[in-house]
């Protein structure tokens, strides 16, 4: 801690364990497994964070929020279909206790409010269904 | 013959474990993302890039049984248990 080095301590923003930071679209970076190049951790390396997750092109493909205590606390979706939902259907799944619910639920006002522009800048995408 | 069931013990040994985030393999022209915790499965066609997910709502036991039956390939002709039987055991690949 404290030291100078090429690794980046905790409030300085590190990538959790296991990934490497690829990008920055706002105050959210976006980051890689080292093995899988795809996937977010089970864990963030500070409370309250926010990963952008890849596919295995390195594409944008989910945004993870974490909770105070650093685990999951809402997984943002949009790659894929659901429920008879085409892909480009924004939809969330909510983490509790560890726990991910399989219930596909679309983002409050406040959340598209908050997230849109930041998930159109990370995609390059613009023909996302935000509403259903 | 050690190879060929050294992937689906390894998935047992570390599907429910606490310490696992998800388990990944690649098996022909897809990647699987299975996680206990999310229950999903999640796949990607690294020819076309089009990804699928698949929820499960069982829990313990049964979940690890329907992610084992579960035919989430391509043609939708080969459980995720046939897969593993033809895997290495090196790429089933678990993150923490």
């Amino acid at each position: 801690m404290g030291g100078r080095g090429a690794r980046s301590g905790g409030r300085s923003g590190r990538a959790p364990n296991g990934y490497r930071t690829i990008g920055k679209i706002g105050s959210i970076k976006i980051i890689r497994n080292n093995t899988t190049g795809k996937g977010l951790p089970r864990k963030a390396a500070s409370g309250n964070a926010k990963y952008f997750g890849t596919d295995s092109a390195g594409n944008v493909n989910q945004l993870g929020l974490y909770g105070k205590s650093k685990g999951k606390k809402k997984d943002i979706d949009w790659s894929h279909p659901f429920e008879g939902h085409p892909r480009g259907t924004v939809h969330a799944h909510t983490w509790k206790n560890g726990e991910r619910s399989t219930d596909h639920v679309p983002l409050t006002k406040s959340e598209i409010k908050k997230y849109k522009e930041t998930i159109e800048k990370a995609t390059g995408r613009t023909d996302l269904k935000w509403e259903w | 013959m050690g190879m060929v069931t050294g992937a689906t013990t390894k998935f047992y040994d570390h599907i429910d474990k606490q310490t696992t985030n998800e388990i990944f393999f690649r098996f022909g022209n897809m990647v699987y993302q299975i996680c206990f915790s999310g229950h999903y499965i999640q796949t990607e066609d690294l020819n076309t890039g089009m990804e699928e997910e698949y929820c499960f709502p069982q829990k313990g036991n049964d979940l690890i049984e329907a992610f084992l039956n579960a035919r989430v390939n391509e043609a939708k002709n080969k459980s995720v248990r046939e897969i593993l039987a033809e895997l290495p055991e090196n790429e089933l690949i678990v993150t923490n």
